[in-house]
């Protein structure tokens, strides 16, 4: 993993405010902590393939309660707790959604891009593969993370 | 008004947050109708019609650009509204989606003020 570049994390964090604010009327801000803080907690992730201009993924994780929360807000589930597969189609919307924002807000306004079929599961912290960076993010007192995996999708970030 | 509008989505959580801004946006007296994929679509729609489909363009077995050409093929569906959700950008899918006469092309994520843009030309002034 390389050290995250600022305007790598403002993008993210831009991609999920929109989408969060948008979706589940949630304020997302910019957190201090790591992954490894949350290394005990049941995490659900979702990762989203990015396949054109460049291949990359969008990979977003939060533990499982953040998860619950975030799927009752978008779904207006105020006296049930969701499903598992509920929460699981709710979190491959969302970064579904994040991952379509943080790539348009990477590329040139007239490129096409394409997303694959996001990937969800929960269960522990999936492992990083190659170059990747990634950004945490404070939501309604508790802690989620986007992970950006790929060296070409890294690539059309600015460099320092 | 709309008094019935169909989703299309794969996603069961698109489909509820798409019912929930077009409720905002002043649909709350509409009726819904849900389809998973651009088949689902088209057979709920030989059914019964609808005054508005609100339709994603990735999912399985058939995406909404397919749906948006059988709509349009269709002298009985081709005068009905299509708004297209993306999350994807694509520059010249959207071209092609208006130029077959799709009302709007938005990006997600939806809000209801997008989508009261997008539907300004359907709803009486009083609704949004």
């Amino acid at each position: 993993m390389r050290d995250c570049p600022l305007h790598l994390a403002e993008a993210v964090l831009e991609a999920t405010s929109e989408t969060l604010e948008n979706m589940a009327f949630m304020e997302a801000v910019m957190a201090e902590c790591r992954l490894d803080d949350f290394a005990d907690q049941v995490f659900c992730w979702s990762a989203v393939p990015v396949l054109e201009p460049v291949k990359g993924t969008v990979t977003l994780m939060m533990s499982k309660s953040l998860a619950a929360m975030l799927t009752s807000a978008i779904m207006g589930l105020f006296d049930e707790e969701p499903e598992d597969t509920i929460i699981c189609d709710s979190l491959a919307e969302v970064a579904n959604t994040i991952a379509g924002r943080f790539v348009a807000m990477i590329s040139p306004d007239d490129v096409t891009f394409k997303l694959g079929v996001p990937v969800t599961a929960c269960g522990a912290i999936p492992v990083g593969e190659g170059i990747y960076s990634n950004v945490c993010i404070d939501i309604e007192d508790d802690h989620m993370c986007v992970r950006i995996s790929g060296e070409d999708i890294l690539s059309l970030l600015p460099k320092d | 008004m709309l008094r019935k509008i169909m989703i299309v989505d794969d996603s069961a959580t698109a489909r509820m947050f798409t019912r929930r801004c077009l409720e905002i946006t002043g649909c709350n007296e509409s009726e819904f109708v849900e389809a998973v994929n651009g088949r689902d679509a088209l057979e709920k729609l030989r059914e019964s019609a609808v005054d508005l489909v609100v339709s994603d363009v990735t999912m399985p077995e058939m995406d909404g650009r397919e749906l948006v050409m059988r709509i349009v093929a269709s002298p009985k569906l081709n005068s009905i509204p299509v708004v297209v959700i993306t999350s994807a950008g694509n520059p010249a899918l959207e071209e092609e989606l208006k130029s077959m006469g799709v009302l709007a092309v938005i990006a997600k994520p939806i809000s209801p003020p997008l989508l009261e843009e997008a539907l300004k030309s359907l709803l009486p002034e009083e609704e949004y």
